[in-house]
Formats: structure tokens, sequence, C-alpha cells
């Protein structure tokens, strides 16, 4: 009986609402009511669930962590890849406003590409016979300092052999006196020979290319003394260290040398 | 707790229940073996079933599996069914559903039939809830079955029916499911509150 009063009450509640809609009232009576109870049960298990959601999400935060991780990495990748853009950039202003001594001759901004690290050392360079470069031009840092010089062209890119890695030799200027340069076999130095007229030298003195010297202009700064030079006999020996790094370096200038005839 | 912990246990308060009403029969009082109104019980389960409601309207709603929440408010009739008895129960199913409607947007009254009709069968099937979880457990799954199929037929005789019909699939079989793992887990309150029928 009461089943039944009940269950009719609610089909009548139902049928009122959707044919009358006259009982919003009551709700609006009884919602209020639950209002303020349903925000107190809020302000105490909010927190809870908070908790336990946290617990739950731990997984999720784990993968989201990683994948997080995964585009920081590539961001910084992209950071490195610009910040080695805008040093490039730079090498290359610093090349174009450079005033070389003496170099009355065509030159050639190119970009280092690549490097060749094992048994024959080398750069390759992104300006190749197309640009004029060709085998045997002398090749700059940015700073002006010699590198080296052109070991092969192709038609749109060359190699580089630094000086360091070069088998032949370099003839420089020592405090007024003419020496070789030659490079020492797993070093970064370089042996100096004077032969003729040794003069006083002391560590840090400058070591230019000489006049007589038929690969490369006169004048470029080569490297400095390092340590003391030795005479053994009339013959000066001493280490030179370059000032370039083939190793830093990412734009270089190609000097077209020996000149031509006409320039 | 084992098996045969609770079947003895079952069987001890089976028998002093029956001892209780052997008595009262002896006595020669023809009275209904059903116990008197206890209002205090009866108020004090209208207090839970409030609470239940408002439960269910803020926290649950956040517990959510696959996006379906477990239903409170139908455990708290179920269990109400032990310490209440036949028309109290129904009130109190009644008056849970009604509540649920009036704090929701849908019609008035859906939530009230469906939950009365849980009600009802939860007085029928309050014997099984003293047999063990797994017995408890089923009975839960199966009137929270009972609840959401009442509700969805009558929304959908009310015209208020607006989830498409594998989200209602999902809900009718994911609460129940919910539900009998809460009441595997609540078991040990359940079995403090089941006491025998006294029919």
């Amino acid at each position: 009986m009461v089943l039944t009063v009940l269950l009719l009450v609610s089909v009548l509640s139902a049928t009122l609402e959707v044919r009358a809609g006259g009982w919003g009232v009551m709700r609006v009576g009884l919602g209020s009511w639950l209002v303020p109870l349903q925000r107190v049960a809020s302000e105490i298990f909010d927190p809870m669930v908070d908790t336990v959601e946290g617990l739950v999400g731990i997984a999720s935060l784990r993968s989201e962590n990683a994948a997080l991780r995964a585009e920081l990495a590539e961001t910084l990748a992209e950071m490195a890849a610009v910040e080695d853009q805008l040093a490039r950039l730079e090498s290359l202003e610093r090349l174009a406003g450079l005033d070389l001594p003496d170099v009355e001759q065509a030159t050639t901004l190119a970009n280092v590409v690549g490097r060749q690290v094992g048994f024959e050392f080398h750069l390759r360079i992104d300006k190749g016979l197309e640009e004029g470069v060709i085998a045997g031009n002398p090749v700059l840092d940015e700073n002006g300092y010699l590198l080296g010089r052109v070991g092969a062209s192709a038609q749109d890119f060359a190699t580089v052999i630094p000086i360091t890695a070069d088998v032949e030799g370099l003839t420089v200027l020592v405090a007024g006196s003419v020496g070789i340069l030659r490079p020492r076999v797993g070093s970064d130095l370089l042996s100096l020979e004077i032969i003729d007229r040794p003069p006083i030298v002391a560590e840090g003195e400058e070591v230019v290319t000489s006049q007589l010297s038929v690969n490369f202009p006169p004048g470029l700064p080569v490297g400095a003394l390092e340590g003391e030079a030795e005479v053994v006999g009339s013959v000066l020996r001493g280490s030179v260290k370059p000032f370039s790094d083939p190793q830093r370096v990412r734009a270089v200038l190609v000097v077209s040398w020996p000149p031509g005839p006409n320039e | 707790m084992s098996s045969r912990f609770r079947s003895r246990r079952y069987r001890a308060r089976r028998e002093s229940a029956r001892t209780v009403t052997g008595s009262l029969s002896r006595r020669g009082s023809f009275l209904p073996l059903q116990r008197s109104i206890r209002w205090g019980h009866g108020l004090a389960w209208l207090g839970v079933m409030v609470v239940a409601v408002v439960l269910q309207m803020s926290v649950m709603g956040r517990i959510q599996v696959a996006g379906v929440s477990p239903d409170l408010v139908t455990l708290v009739i179920a269990y109400a069914a032990f310490r209440v008895r036949d028309n109290g129960i129904l009130f109190l199913g009644f008056t849970g559903g009604l509540l649920l409607d009036a704090s929701g947007t849908a019609v008035l009254g859906l939530w009230s039939f469906s939950l009365t009709l849980v009600a009802w069968v939860a007085m029928f099937t309050r014997e099984q809830g003293g047999r063990g979880v797994a017995v408890n457990a089923l009975r839960i799954l199966f009137l929270t079955l009972l609840g959401m199929v009442a509700h969805t037929v009558i929304s959908i005789a009310f015209g208020d029916w607006s989830l498409v019909i594998w989200e209602a699939l999902r809900r009718i079989t994911l609460t129940p499911v919910l539900n009998f793992l809460m009441a595997v887990m609540l078991f040990p309150l359940s079995s403090r509150l089941w006491v025998p029928s006294l029919k």
C-alpha cells in the first residue's frame, strides 16, 4: 500500500512537472537547503579528493613529465642551433669588416660546414670553384689570423688544410728574421727554425707570414712564440702556438692568392 | 573473516533473534513480528541519507572511473534496510530520491520512483546482506542495476532523456560494478549493521 502510494506520488510529481511545471518552488526550496551542505562537503572532501587524484595521476604525471623533458630538450637543441647561427653570423660580419694587411686581392666568405677528424684533419667549407675558391688559396679565420690553405676545391665546396695539419712548411718572419714553420705530428704547436742570423726572441714574439712566402700574402699573423727558443749552433729552434683554432672556427675568409696577372 | 566464521556468526545472531520472538510468542502476545517503528533510527537514517545525497552531488561526482561515479544513495538504502523496517525503508528511499531530484535539474519524481523501487527490493533482500561478502556485494550490484534501469526507463517515459545509447549502457553497467567494489570494501561496516530478519 505504502509502496503504491509512494510510486504514484513519484509518477504524479513527474507528470505535473512535465505537464504543468508547477514544482519549481519545491525544487528551489529543497535545492537551496542542500547547497550550503554541499559547499561544506566540498570544502571538507575536496582536498582529500585532490590528494587521491594526485596520487592516482602520478603515472600520467610521469609520462607528461617525460614528454615535457623531450620537448625541453628539443627546444634547447633549437636554441643551440640558433645560437650557433648567431655566432656564425657574428663571425661572418667580422670577416666582412676585416682589414687585412697587404691583401688587396679578392676574398670569399665561406661557412665551415664540416670537420674531418682523423688521420688527415681538414675543414669543409661551402664555397668552391663556382665562387673562385681554388686549391692553394690562403684561408683566414674571423680575426684575420692565418688558418691554413685550400687543399682541394670542387664546384660548390672545398676542403681547408689547417697549418697545424699541413705537410708543407710555411715561411714566416720573426723579429725581422725569416724562418720556417712546420707542423708537429700530434701537437697543436708548430716548430720554428731560423737558420740565417738567429734573432734574440722572447716568449710571445709574434710570428707573421714572410714576404718570401709564395703561398701566402706577407704580414698575416700566424701565431706567437711559446716557451724559450734555443739556439743550437747557428740555428734557432722554438715552438709557435697558432692564433687560429680550427676546431672552433665557424666561418672563414678565402683569399685569392697568388694574385693573377691583372691584380 | 573466513566464511566458516561468518556462517557461525550468522547462525548465532539468527538464533538470538528467534529466541526473542519465541519469548514473545510464549507470552501469548500476538504482536506482529515486525518491530515497532523506531523514530530515532528513522531520523538517524534520514540524516545519513541527506549526507549521502550531499556527498553524491558534491564529492562523488569527482570520484569517477571511466566517467561514472559510484551510487552512494543506493548503498545507503541497501544498508538502511538492515535496520529500518518495511515502511520506513520505503519512505527513506522515496526521500533520498526526492532530494536527488530536487538537487538536480531533471524531472522531479524520477529518482524518487526508482529509489522507492530499490528500497522495496532492498527490504526483501535484507536477509542476504549478512551471508557473506560476495552475496552482500551481489545484492548491492543487483539493487544498483535495478535503480539504474528503473531510472532509465522512467526517464525515457517522461521524455527526460538526453544520453546516447552507449553512454547510457556504460552508466548502467559500470555504476553497479563500482557499487559492487564499494560493497566489498564496506563489508565490515555492513556486517555490523546487519541484523537477522524477525520474520
